[in-house]
């Protein structure tokens, strides 16, 4: 087997998956970009501005929480790595500080990104400002108006939201629509892709700017718990605050890592986002990874409650660790998650992100069932922005107007 | 039918090549074959019949629309497969070169697919999400020839790699952008189509943005012939259902006098 945590190969592939598989116009900003990245990664002054960055835009390393009552509800020690604290709500700034810094560096005026639910765009926007890049959104236009609040706040820090229009107008078309734009645009933009996703550099350069996540909890939990945790969990969509915690792990075997998606309505229904439970290999968006795919090989439509988790493809480095088993890939459905919601708010005070309440979901399965070793849990991000699909889910009281706006 | 010999024939001979674009299923699967007879019969030299795919990356919002609208009508690759075989029967002078994303191929199985594009008489492809790197991912047995793409940015080291590979034509995509008509092409067009020619090597065809025939002798004189997709799709878009071929046919023909009134040329 190779050294997993050394892959990609030159051409981008983790085992048969990952790669480059787009239009040739884009070939000539694909090997632009590998090369600045290249470069940018020798390079010791690109290291300080990131770790700079990271500790006074967005406020690493976030802390490693013993989640007490949690851990006595499971039956194990279980520490929290706590991305929801970052500045923007979610791990997603890691990424969006670290590939703007390199936008900035190419020399592109012009930063474009996708967006589901608006969490990758409002990370893309805030690091845009800070910076003093022009930036685009695409998002879908149904998920526009279901998060107003994120639209807002995107246009606050001068970013331009473009609908997308095509297909279900969800994150696989505003996708599509921020690869079309590139394509058009190649020049002078830059396309700031949001998870562990797309033609090679993205997933690998996602993932090293996203395992900061995982070198911190690594060593945090060695100091706070004086050794290494016997699992490692975290939810995956596309899989960027997965591959963050997994990277740093990946060589320690005894450390256990589990994958969880989103199952939806539940695996039997046909309504859910679980494409490395449930799919199969196949190209999309410029890489070969598990796909969620008809029989004529068409993508199809994704469900689970949390946008960030909506999405029928997955970065290919995962798609390569299920098939060596290194990591093991498990599920949740919506109302394990909005339960999961629930009881960590009740618990610790701490409202999670519908995505992170997947990986939570899942660990409360294991309640009473594991050994009484530390376990380690990455809540990817805060879960405020959540509370209206919430209440309606829930048929609590349903918000009155704009609730979200006061968040 | 060999594609390389046929194009290269025409080349040699001075003749442009026209060569419009039809989804498969659109606007109705039962009028495909009759359209692409019709096409035939208004002098398409080569035909390029799309394979409908969900997330058609490349393509602009008409072809994206000619797209979904055919899948919805039940269209797939296994049936575009079977209208093609039956074109070939009718019309066996006129190649077809299968265009489409890269997935539903991957998803039918390569052997398979190579069979049976093979048995259609489908005498290219082009998948505009497969680089020439990727071939190996398709190879098998009866494969149809692949075509490269060349972009305006594409450099000139690459023009050479692809023409050193060989292949029948390279498909000029003469904007950065998607698929889709422009009613002003950019200077830089004329430039770029004579740049891919002279360091590929390879007979060009020039495709994105072409939509009406008085764009045509410019290209055409520096390139081997034109490439007409969105185009096509919006007449047929507006186009009575009832005369489908009628109109594909009109379309195409002020395209097929343009190109000949250029004639041959002088040396």
């Amino acid at each position: 087997m190779p050294v997993l945590n050394a892959l990609p190969d030159a051409k981008g592939y983790f085992g048969a998956f990952g790669g480059s598989f787009v239009p040739e116009t884009l070939r000539p900003a694909l090997a632009e970009l590998e090369a600045a990245y290249a470069e940018a990664r020798q390079d010791p002054t690109f290291e300080t501005e990131f770790r700079e960055a990271l500790t006074t835009f967005t406020c690493r390393p976030t802390p490693l929480y013993p989640a007490l009552r949690l851990s006595a509800r499971i039956g194990a020690p279980v520490l929290l790595k706590r991305e929801d604290l970052n500045h923007t709500g979610a791990h997603k700034i890691n990424n969006t500080l670290g590939q703007m810094l390199l936008a900035k560096r190419m020399g592109k005026t012009r930063v474009i990104a996708e967006t589901g639910a608006g969490q990758h765009g409002v990370a893309t926007a805030a690091a845009a400002a800070r910076l003093g890049l022009r930036c685009e959104v695409h998002m879908g236009e149904e998920d526009i108006r279901r998060q107003q609040l994120n639209v807002r706040r995107m246009e606050l820090m001068g970013a331009r939201v473009i609908p997308a229009r095509s297909g279900t107008r969800t994150l696989k078309d505003a996708t599509n629509e921020a690869i079309r734009d590139w394509v058009a645009n190649v020049e002078d933009t830059f396309y700031l892709i949001g998870s562990v996703v797309g033609p090679h550099p993205y997933p690998t350069m996602v993932r090293d700017f996203q395992s900061v996540i995982g070198r911190e909890a690594r060593e945090q939990s060695l100091a706070v718990a004086g050794r290494l945790p016997s699992l490692a969990i975290a939810c995956v969509g596309g899989g960027s605050n997965a591959m963050g915690l997994f990277h740093a792990f990946i060589p320690d075997e005894r450390v256990q890592l589990i994958g969880v998606e989103a199952a939806g309505k539940g695996l039997d229904t046909g309504l859910h986002a679980a494409t490395l439970t449930l799919g199969r290999p196949g190209v999309l968006h410029g890489a070969m990874s598990y796909l969620l795919q008809d029989a004529d090989g068409q993508i199809q439509e994704a469900h689970s409650i949390s946008a960030g988790l909506d999405y029928p493809g997955v970065g290919p480095e995962h798609a390569f660790l299920k098939e060596t088993g290194r990591v093991r890939y498990e599920s949740a459905t919506d109302d394990e998650a909005l339960r999961a919601f629930e009881l960590l708010s009740e618990l610790e005070g701490i409202i999670p992100a519908f995505e992170s309440a997947h990986a939570l979901a899942w660990l409360l399965r294991q309640a009473g069932q594991l050994s009484n070793e530390p376990v380690l849990l990455c809540l990817s991000g805060r879960g405020d922005k959540d509370l209206d699909e919430y209440l309606l889910r829930t048929q609590k009281e349903p918000s009155r107007g704009p609730i979200g706006l006061y968040l | 039918m060999d594609l390389s010999a046929f194009i290269s024939e025409r080349v040699v001979s001075g003749q442009k090549l026209l060569a419009p674009y039809l989804c498969a299923g659109f606007p109705n699967p039962e009028a495909t074959l009759a359209i692409l007879e019709a096409l035939a019969d208004a002098g398409a030299d080569l035909i390029e019949l799309g394979v409908p795919f969900s997330d058609p990356l490349a393509d602009g919002p008409v072809l994206q629309a000619a797209s979904i609208r055919a899948l919805r009508a039940g269209m797939n690759l296994e049936t575009t497969l079977e209208i093609a075989g039956q074109f070939q029967e009718r019309r066996p002078t006129v190649p077809l070169v299968l265009m489409g994303y890269v997935n539903p191929i991957l998803a039918m199985g390569r052997e398979r697919f190579a069979s049976k594009a093979s048995a259609a008489g489908i005498a290219g492809l082009l998948i505009p999400d497969l680089p020439p790197e990727c071939e190996g991912l398709l190879q098998a047995p009866g494969l149809p020839p692949l075509i490269p793409f060349a972009a305006p940015n594409t450099p000139i080291p690459r023009l050479e790699a692809l023409g050193e590979r060989g292949a029948p034509f390279l498909y000029a995509v003469s904007v950065l952008g998607v698929t889709g008509t422009r009613d002003a092409l950019s200077k830089n067009v004329p430039v770029f189509l004579a740049r891919a020619k002279q360091h590929s090597g390879l007979p060009v065809l020039a495709g994105f943005g072409v939509s009406r025939p008085e764009q045509v002798p410019e290209l055409a004189s520096v390139c081997d012939g034109v490439i007409l997709g969105s185009a096509l799709a919006k007449a047929l878009e507006a186009a009575d259902p009832a005369k489908l071929p009628g109109a594909a046919e009109a379309f195409l023909r002020p395209f097929r006098k343009a190109l000949d009134a250029m004639g041959a040329p002088c040396c």
